[in-house]
Parts: structure tokens; sequence; C-alpha cells
């Protein structure tokens, strides 16, 4: 499972919002990192979709991603990413980390890390959202 | 770090994710619970505990960030295999 948020930016408008990707894997189970090429080459299969800004050439100025084997619950992608945060918080952007079978990543741009925490918790609710919506 | 400086920081991040889950915002009631296990937990901090609390506070406002990431969004379609972003060289 790969559940992906992204907080972009129109080049034309100028508007901003966050959208939101649900991925399935289907038969692949592992334990630590995800089998090679997942997600950057492999994502999935997309299932759904939450869309503020239609995609294409937005700027993205933050994304979290986080990627599991399919079956995973959301309590054990929840304490892993209580975890990550915990354990990333002091460190530079972007970060990554894995957290049990649980791989995770966020990234953001000067502008919006001043603002981190809300930022962080943006992505969260949007990718929980996603993955229920799908 | 002892169980309370431990505790006090992973209260802080449930706090975070409590209110993401809650849309934004607590109710009073569960804002109230946090600060009070978060109080009872600082209580009992060393000095230095809370002293390095306070400093790690202070560098949190900003952790150090790229100017831009130079990644752009592409259009996926459901059941497509293509990652929804892309580096603005590719």
């Amino acid at each position: 499972m790969y559940l992906t948020a992204h907080h972009v930016a129109s080049l034309q408008d100028h508007r901003e919002g966050i959208n939101a990707f649900f991925y399935l894997h289907g038969a692949y189970v592992w334990e630590g990192l995800p089998p090679d090429g997942i997600p950057d080459r492999d994502p999935g299969i997309l299932q759904h979709q939450s869309i503020s800004i239609p995609p294409g050439g937005n700027r993205v100025r933050s994304y979290l991603d986080i990627v599991m084997p399919d079956e995973t619950q959301w309590t054990e992608i929840r304490h892993g990413f209580m975890t990550f945060v915990s354990e990333s918080q002091l460190q530079q952007f972007p970060w990554t980390g894995v957290i049990g079978r649980c791989l995770f990543r966020i990234g953001m741009d000067a502008g919006l890390a001043a603002n981190w925490q809300t930022e962080i918790a943006n992505l969260y609710r949007a990718a929980q959202a996603v993955r229920i919506g799908g | 770090m002892t169980g309370a400086a431990r505790r006090y920081d992973e209260l802080r991040i449930e706090l975070l994710l409590a209110r993401a889950d809650a849309g934004g915002s607590l109710p009073q009631k569960d804002e109230a619970k946090f600060a009070a296990d978060l109080d009872r937990c600082w209580r009992v901090m060393t000095d230095l505990e809370q002293e390095a609390v306070e400093n790690s506070l202070g560098q949190q406002q900003a952790p150090r960030a790229p100017e831009a990431l130079r990644v752009v969004d592409r259009p996926v379609l459901n059941g497509e295999r293509q990652p929804p972003r892309v580096s603005e060289a590719a």
C-alpha cells in the first residue's frame, strides 16, 4: 500500500491545496524496507484519489509518503508515524524512516517548515482520509 | 532520557495526531486531558530534561528545509501504475 499526500501550488493561478493518492500492491508482503522500486518505480495500482488542485505541473511544496503491506491496519501506521515524527523532529527535511514494516517520508519547502507541525498534521489527515475514501 | 521525558515527547506527537484525526481541533475536555498529562510528566522531569525540551521546542520552530523541492505533480488515472509526482528535471 502506498499513501501519499501532496501540498501543491498551481503555477497558473497560484491556488494551493492538498491532493492525496491511495495505491495497493496486491500480493506483496514484507518486513522492514519495502521491496526494491516501491514506491518510486512501482507505486502499485492507484485505487482512489482526493483532488483539490487538478494535477499536472503543479509545484509540490510538501509531501508525506507512507508505504506498507496492503493489509496493515491504521493503528499500526499511526503508531509507526508517531515514532517516526518523534525520532525525526530535530532533523532537517526531508525525513525518511522505517518503523516496523512502514516506510515514511516527509519533505517540505522552507516556507512551510516554519509551521511544520500543522503541515504534517494536514498531510497525515489527507492520507488517512483518502485511504478511508478508497 | 527518563520514562517521563520520553512520555512527554510521545504525548506531544499524540496530541498532534489526535488533532489531525479529529479534523483539526479536539474537544476542550480532550485538550484538557492532554494538558494535564503533559503537566504531570513535566513536573517529574529533571531540570536538565525540562531544559532539553525547551531547547528542542525552540529548534522545532523552523527545521532546516530546502527553498524548493523541485518536484511537480502529474495526473494519474485510477487503475494506473504511475507515481503522482516527478522531479522537475524529468
